[in-house]
């Protein structure tokens, strides 16, 4: 069985390293689309391994980057409520809102709880019948089936109490924006693994036909990246724009039919707004109506929502594969994992945080010598 | 892997390295004790498939191979 840690054989990524090399005739961009990938690909110094000519810019797959700040506030009033307890993902607590993040909440006294599972935060509310329990789903494709999942336990066993405030958003329409926009850089794309475990490669097809692009399904080893980047650069060096799976291991053509058929069920299509990229039409899931009595935007009528950005923060240039981490003045000063200033230095899947946690820094950042090493002897 | 249903869904426990957890298999229900699945918030959404994993594995040998024999 080879599933993992020969995947971080360094012998054969140089191997693949010198592959890439001998195949590339001239400059390439291409952007990881998934979090999860971008983190690996820092991590290990994939980026800095490649020739000059193979530049990786990374996407817009950090579910929690992109969850609108609209949704964050929202999420805040109705945590704010007294007879709720709010449940989220780890990371969700640390996003800034337009007035601070959730953790502060729950440092005023707001019942703010951390869940692994979505089917957890059903289990609280059916454990504290006298609470509203509110869970704020968000993801991609990936997380979808178990938010669905939830919400199908809920009605199934009349948890009155139990809503879910759904910011789910979709991969293809996002990567369609990024190719629509006039200052696009991105020729090919390594495809999201996890997010086609679910819905599979086939819905990749049509926009690698669509915009001529190479799109790669790629897992989040080392070997997986590499492998991914050497495919998408054959493609790209021979004129071609298929979808091709190199998680082939994972992924499917069709995906998980039984996820798939829940998602069906339980959401439908609809426009979405995204943090530092605006509304990208049929970009993401809403609750249908069949299950709206667990629908916390229904449930809670939220007014007045405000909101404000810091003017310094790029995540939205980040995002979109225009600018790196490192080119935003905050970067490690104003903005850093203990003090972000936008989403994308507080997910482990952002790319703000993986050049700090790596020690991608600025170099301008780095230049001034600490001053106590002046006085030094 | 110690499978159990509850509220209608089956459950196993999943060893990630050390760590055991229980993971719904709504969405993967052929799973057996023994196979490896990728699990996302609690639940398994795809099973490892073996041969893919094989052949995947012949062909970055064959990567490999190709860059020796070139350099």
């Amino acid at each position: 069985m080879k599933y993992l840690l020969e995947y971080r054989d360094p012998d054969l990524a140089a191997n693949i390293v010198r592959e890439i090399a001998r195949t590339v005739t001239r400059p390439w961009v291409i952007m990881e689309v998934c979090g999860g990938q971008t983190h690996s690909i820092v991590r290990y110094g994939i980026d800095q391994m490649l020739p000059d000519d193979v530049e990786l810019v990374h996407g817009p797959g950090c579910p929690v980057c992109v969850t609108a700040l609209e949704t964050i506030d929202r999420a805040h009033a109705i945590a704010s409520l007294p007879d709720v307890i709010f449940a989220s993902f780890g990371d969700m607590l640390r996003v800034p809102g337009s007035s601070g993040d959730l953790l502060a909440l729950r440092g005023r006294g707001a019942d703010v709880r951390i869940v692994y599972s979505p089917l957890d935060a059903v289990t609280l509310a059916r454990a504290n019948p006298d609470k509203r329990v509110v869970f704020l789903g968000i993801g991609f494709e990936t997380t979808a089936p178990a938010n669905a999942m939830a919400l199908v336990q809920a009605k199934r066993f009349g948890v009155r109490n139990f809503s879910m405030l759904l910011s789910h958003v979709l991969v293809p329409p996002s990567m369609a924006a990024i190719l629509q926009a006039p200052d696009n850089r991105v020729q090919g794309f390594l495809g999201p693994g996890h997010v086609c475990a679910v819905v599979g490669t086939r819905q990749y097809e049509s926009l690698a036909a669509r915009y001529r692009v190479p799109i790669v399904v790629t897992g989040f080893e080392p070997i997986d990246l590499l492998q991914g980047i050497l495919m998408v650069v054959r493609q790209l060096e021979a004129g071609r724009a298929e979808v091709e799976n190199q998680y082939a291991r994972t992924v499917s053509r069709d995906g998980n039919p039984i996820a798939k058929a829940l998602l069906g069920q339980v959401f439908e299509i609809t426009d979405r707004k995204w943090r530092g990229i605006g509304t990208i039409p049929k970009s993401g899931y809403r609750i249908s109506d069949e299950y709206r009595a667990h629908d916390a935007d229904r449930v809670f009528e939220v007014r007045d929502i405000r909101t404000r950005e810091p003017a310094v923060c790029m995540s939205g240039l980040v995002l979109r594969g225009l600018k790196k981490p490192c080119d935003c003045p905050a970067f490690g000063r104003a903005c850093t994992p203990q003090t972000p200033l936008g989403a994308t230095m507080v997910s482990a899947e952002g790319a703000c945080a993986a050049y700090f946690q790596y020690g991608r820094r600025a170099k301008r950042a780095e230049a001034p010598a600490p001053k106590t090493a002046e006085v030094a002897p | 892997m110690a499978l159990t249903t509850r509220d209608g869904l089956p459950f196993a426990d999943v060893r990630f390295g050390g760590v055991s957890r229980e993971v719904c298999l709504a969405c993967q229900p052929d799973v057996v004790p023994g196979d490896f699945v990728l699990v996302h918030v609690g639940l398994a959404i795809a099973k490892i498939d073996r041969q893919q994993a094989e052949r995947a594995w012949e062909v970055l040998q064959a990567i490999g191979q190709t860059s020796e024999v070139a350099s």
